[in-house]
């Protein structure tokens, strides 16, 4: 099936490992789900790639220039923008931003509301907070118990409790959001 | 799912009970008969014992297999079957009683002329303090406060000297009331540089009790196991004929029938004490069935239902090949293991020669937060313990489980550790192993693995950005790569 998508090159932020590379991806010849060849750019890498998606969700990728070695990477959006990969039995993460995200990001790092999110479906068994305490990074927030175990979520930053959304006994999915802590921050 | 294969194989009917959040689960699905017994919590469905008996009367079942979990090692659980006309799978509830209870354990072992590890009776609450540290010094130390009802390391503290003996009782003792409704706890002395290997048994009615080649199930992390072999590196065919004649001895003086496990402490000098049995079949009873081509839970059936064990001795003590066993959960490793359940969106398992890979998850199957998290336990043989580990690191590089994270990548690296493979560790290597990578990921990458994972993390996201243009469709957010789209030009 060739899409109507898939002409000009698109720019892409692509962060495995730590490091963001600005990834130039450029279709060669048309784009089909049965296997379409890319070249890819970041730095001083270039790569031809001959790729074939998979109904799984996994990527076969071909890479003539490096002795035509074949690949599988599993790829899953666990939320918007963030990837879990398997690659080789290993998990990695990735995270793919557009430049106008990017600063959407660096922003709320900066200052604003954090949604502290539930990190695996589960029960609220715990609430330590309250809406306007005040809070350090790393301070508990939600016990949540998922598989016998109970997990305390913590803060990811030092701010004040400006929403609560979860009470106890609440069934929360993963990525639920749990609470709110706005910092103090400067834009 | 390991039940439903073998009574299909025998011709013999099935009936799963299952829980609100199982309904799809594969063994309700391929079992010939399925019965509700209640909410996802297993108080209310999977430990309800006369829910569970009520299912097997109301579909005509005669007996009852209780499984690995839940309520297999139950002597309530065995007696309420019996009590209602249906045959238990598994030895009389008497005898869970008495080899279930760790200290009644130890003391039929003794009776049996079977050497135990050193420690005491339960102790009695009406201990002071100074009584509860004079024990602990007489039974030596480092030693361990256990729960007489314990299991999978919980219930159980490691104290070190007379000072910590007062807290450690006092925690083992509220751990394991909430653990197993009982508080009651003993002292075991910690034997240091050990090895954990077990010896199954088949026991008939007819008084006859066939002792297996043993497991190794050393590797483990926090006392829980996570690989398992067998034959064990360690056991020499003296060894070997000593542990079986020891197991023999202990499952004959309590009349024990169907399939049970007597763990053992191996020393350095193969001297082995007798720790606990397990009156069920075991998770990694798989590695007993690929060495030595006796299916386990068949004979637990046909047992059950009188018939005498015709399982040759000798082909049962002499292992062919090497087996390994993996338990796969959803589990982060890069997150201290903590659990990781979810949706598997997409699954490959591992196969091809040499491998077996027993599940009960597929594609689309939401892995409870409920319950214990294994997906499967993968198991590989080969003609030798070589072969076998670079069978099992084939099998686990193959398998894929897309949705959810795994202990995979961990499983990898203890296949590849020095230790592992050379064959010399005990039962603290692994979690010293851990402890020593202080947090170290899993995951790391050559750099052309890291080149790869860029790759592919950048054409996912271009085909989904042009996926929804390309059907017009502008879903209910935008995601970071469909501004992408838009902001580089794919409308044009």
């Amino acid at each position: 099936m060739a899409t109507a998508a898939g002409r000009g090159p698109v720019r892409l932020y692509v962060e495995v490992a730590g490091e963001r590379r600005l990834v130039t991806v450029e279709p060669v010849g048309p784009v089909d789900s049965d296997g379409s060849r890319f070249t890819l750019r970041w730095n001083d890498t270039t790569y031809e790639v001959d790729v074939s998606r998979l109904r799984s969700g996994a990527l076969s990728l071909i890479v003539p220039s490096a002795g035509h070695a074949s690949h599988e990477v599993t790829c899953h959006e666990t939320a918007p923008g963030e990837l879990a990969l398997g690659v080789a039995g290993r998990h990695v993460r990735a995270r793919v931003t557009d430049g106008r995200r990017r600063r959407a990001v660096d922003v709320a790092h900066a200052g604003g509301n954090h949604a502290v999110v539930a990190p695996m479906p589960g029960r609220v068994v715990r609430m330590l907070v309250e809406p306007g305490d005040t809070e350090q990074a790393g301070q508990g927030l939600v016990v949540v118990e998922a598989m016998k175990m109970e997990n305390e979520v913590a803060s990811p930053t030092a701010g004040v409790i400006s929403e609560v959304r979860a009470a106890v006994g609440d069934s929360v999915e993963s990525g639920a959001v749990l609470v709110v802590v706005s910092s103090e921050g400067h834009d | 799912m390991r039940i439903l294969r073998a009574c299909r194989e025998m011709g013999v009917p099935s009936v799963a009970v299952y829980s609100e959040c199982d309904r799809t689960a594969p063994h309700v699905r391929q079992a010939d008969a399925a019965v509700a017994i209640g909410p996802s919590a297993p108080a209310e469905s999977y430990l309800n014992i006369g829910r569970i008996v009520d299912a097997a009367r109301g579909t005509g079942a005669t007996a009852i297999h209780p499984g690995y979990g839940f309520l297999a090692e139950n002597a309530a659980f065995a007696r309420a079957c019996r009590e209602a006309g249906l045959v238990f799978i598994g030895p009389e509830a008497d005898v869970i009683d008495t080899m279930g209870g760790k200290t009644a354990a130890r003391r039929a072992a003794v009776d049996a002329g079977v050497p135990v590890v050193p420690g005491t009776e339960a102790l009695v609450d009406t201990l002071s303090d100074d009584e509860l540290c004079a024990r602990a010094d007489e039974v030596g130390y480092p030693l361990f406060v256990k729960a007489v009802a314990g299991g999978g390391g919980r219930g159980m503290r490691r104290v070190a000297e007379t000072d910590a003996v007062v807290a450690g009782v006092e925690a083992a003792r509220s751990e394991a009331s909430t653990a197993f409704g009982e508080s009651a706890v003993y002292f075991e002395r910690l034997l240091e540089g050990t090895r954990h290997v077990e010896i199954q048994v088949l026991g008939d009615e007819h008084g006859t009790v066939v002792p297996f080649v043993e497991r190794e199930c050393s590797i483990q992390r926090r006392h829980q196991k996570v690989i398992e072999e067998s034959p064990s590196v360690a056991v020499t065919l003296e060894v070997r004929a000593a542990l079986a004649a020891a197991a023999v001895a202990l499952s004959s003086a309590v009349n024990y029938t169907n399939a049970g496990t007597l763990e053992f402490l191996l020393d350095a000098d193969g001297h082995f004490y007798f720790l606990e049995m397990n009156t069920r079949l075991q998770v990694e009873h798989a590695v007993t069935e690929m060495v030595t081509g006796v299916d386990l839970v068949q004979w637990q059936i046909r047992i059950a239902h009188g018939e005498r064990l015709t399982v040759d001795r000798r082909q049962a003590l002499t292992p062919v090949g090497h087996a390994l066993e993996c338990r796969v959960y959803a589990e982060d490793p890069d997150a201290g293991f903590m659990p990781a359940p979810g949706r598997i969106t997409a699954l490959r398992s591992p196969s091809g020669p040499g491998v077996r890979n027993d599940s009960g998850v597929e594609a689309g199957f939401e892995v409870p937060v409920f319950y214990d998290s294994m997906i499967s336990k993968v198991v590989a043989w080969a003609p030798d313990r070589a072969g076998a580990i670079a069978r099992m690191r084939r099998a686990l590089t193959e398998y894929e489980v897309v949705g959810i994270t795994t202990a995979i990548p961990a499983l990898l690296w203890v296949l590849g550790h020095e230790a592992f493979v050379s064959g010399r560790f005990d039962t603290t290597f692994l979690d010293q192993a851990l402890a020593e990578r202080h947090g170290r990921s899993f995951s790391d990458l050559s750099a052309e693995e890291t080149d790869l994972a860029v790759m592919a993390a950048a054409l996912f996201a271009y085909f989904s950005a042009a996926d929804t243009l390309g059907r017009g469709v502008d879903g209910t957010g935008p995601t970071p790569w469909r501004h992408a789209a838009r902001l580089n030009g794919l409308r044009r």
